[in-house]
């Protein structure tokens, strides 16, 4: 398991940074998307970056410095470290590799509603982006989410074209079980209770049920996640919390057993 | 006024690449255009991955959009759809 040292790429960043926006965003391109060329197929430093800064990543300003020093004070990489082989071992999962980056505190609403956590998983990589103020457990709360979702798409073993809306719910309910159970309630993502059973129950019946087989690279796919237009705000998220950890009150069954269970099953198991 | 106005001006919402004359590409979807500069923002790109919860298409920051002089365009070509 690798912890990428991206803090080196963080300290050349800050030595570069000259004056405008435009030319900073160019020198993050450069610096951090040349290095993560080589982890994903058929992209541009160009689209690698816009992917990253969509599901995060912070972008140049004058406080980020600041940050980035923040960051390296509290060794968050050591951590991350630390936590990663302790999940390795628990789930027995892939090696991936992981990067870590600052990120985008100036977005209000990633701030008010993650305190500045966002992250990004494959099945063979994991990007986290935090702040300067993360504390340790939330950082290790992020992790396990993030790597349960690498050890999920392994157990799957499907494509990109072959994923859909149930293997996105039951990915997202697991992650959020495995952080309930090593870390407690507390650290739960806010949408893991933003609606009510009773509530669920009908958005079920109206908009995920019918859209179970919708695949991941549809549009729909991700507005049924997080929301769109009528769609409730993280309405895939949440119901995927409520699927998985009722299936995990009736059946008296580990993480690690459960991350190799099919889907289908554990949504058959469950109350829904 | 550029040969390229009505183009840019036909066309806005398509994803477009333009090759200006010091040979930068520029890959972007047409926002507007004035009689000296069409305006690009960038494209969406997904290279999919499962997200924590926050996910904003462009919303890392307004104005992140830049503008090329229409008399510096070498070439320009628009873009299937399906290619964002």
């Amino acid at each position: 398991m690798t912890v990428i040292e991206t803090n080196k790429w963080l300290d050349r960043y800050t030595k570069k940074k000259k004056r405008t926006f435009s030319q900073n965003m160019d020198i993050q391109r450069k610096l951090f998307c040349g290095h993560l060329m080589d982890y994903f197929e058929d992209a541009t430093t160009d689209d690698i970056h816009l992917h990253l800064l969509n599901h995060g990543l912070f972008i140049p300003d004058p406080l980020d410095k600041q940050v980035i020093q923040g960051m390296f004070e509290k060794d968050y990489w050591k951590i991350a470290k630390i936590e990663i082989s302790k999940l390795l071992q628990a789930w027995d999962g892939p090696e991936v590799p992981v990067f870590l980056f600052p990120s985008n505190y100036t977005n209000k609403p990633l701030m008010r509603e993650f305190n500045g956590i966002a992250g990004l998983s494959y099945h063979n990589k994991i990007f986290l982006f935090i702040t300067n103020r993360t504390e340790k457990n939330e950082l290790r709360a992020l992790l396990t989410h993030e790597y349960n979702h690498s050890c999920r798409l392994i157990a799957l073993n499907k494509g990109q074209d072959e994923l859909n809306l149930l293997d996105a719910l039951i990915l997202e309910g697991l992650a959020e079980t495995a952080v309930k159970q090593r870390l407690g309630s507390k650290h739960l993502n806010k949408w893991t209770t933003i609606y009510s059973k009773e509530q669920m129950e009908q958005f079920w019946k109206k908009w995920i049920k019918p859209n179970l087989e919708i695949k991941k690279m549809s549009r729909q796919h991700d507005q049924l996640m997080y929301g769109h237009g009528n769609i409730p705000k993280w309405l895939g998220y949440c119901c995927g919390y409520y699927i998985v950890s009722s299936y995990f009150e009736k059946k008296d069954i580990s993480m690690y057993d459960a991350l190799r269970i099919p889907s289908a099953t554990i949504l058959k198991e469950s109350n829904f | 006024m550029s040969r390229y106005y009505h183009d840019c001006k036909n066309n806005i919402g398509r994803p477009v690449k333009i090759v200006t004359r010091d040979g930068k590409v520029h890959r972007g979807m047409i926002e507007r255009v004035n009689n000296t500069h069409v305006f690009l923002k960038p494209m969406s790109s997904n290279l999919g991955g499962y997200g924590y919860g926050f996910y904003r298409p462009w919303g890392f920051g307004a104005g992140l959009g830049w503008g090329v002089a229409l008399g510096s365009i070498a070439t320009l070509a628009f873009l299937p759809f399906f290619f964002w």
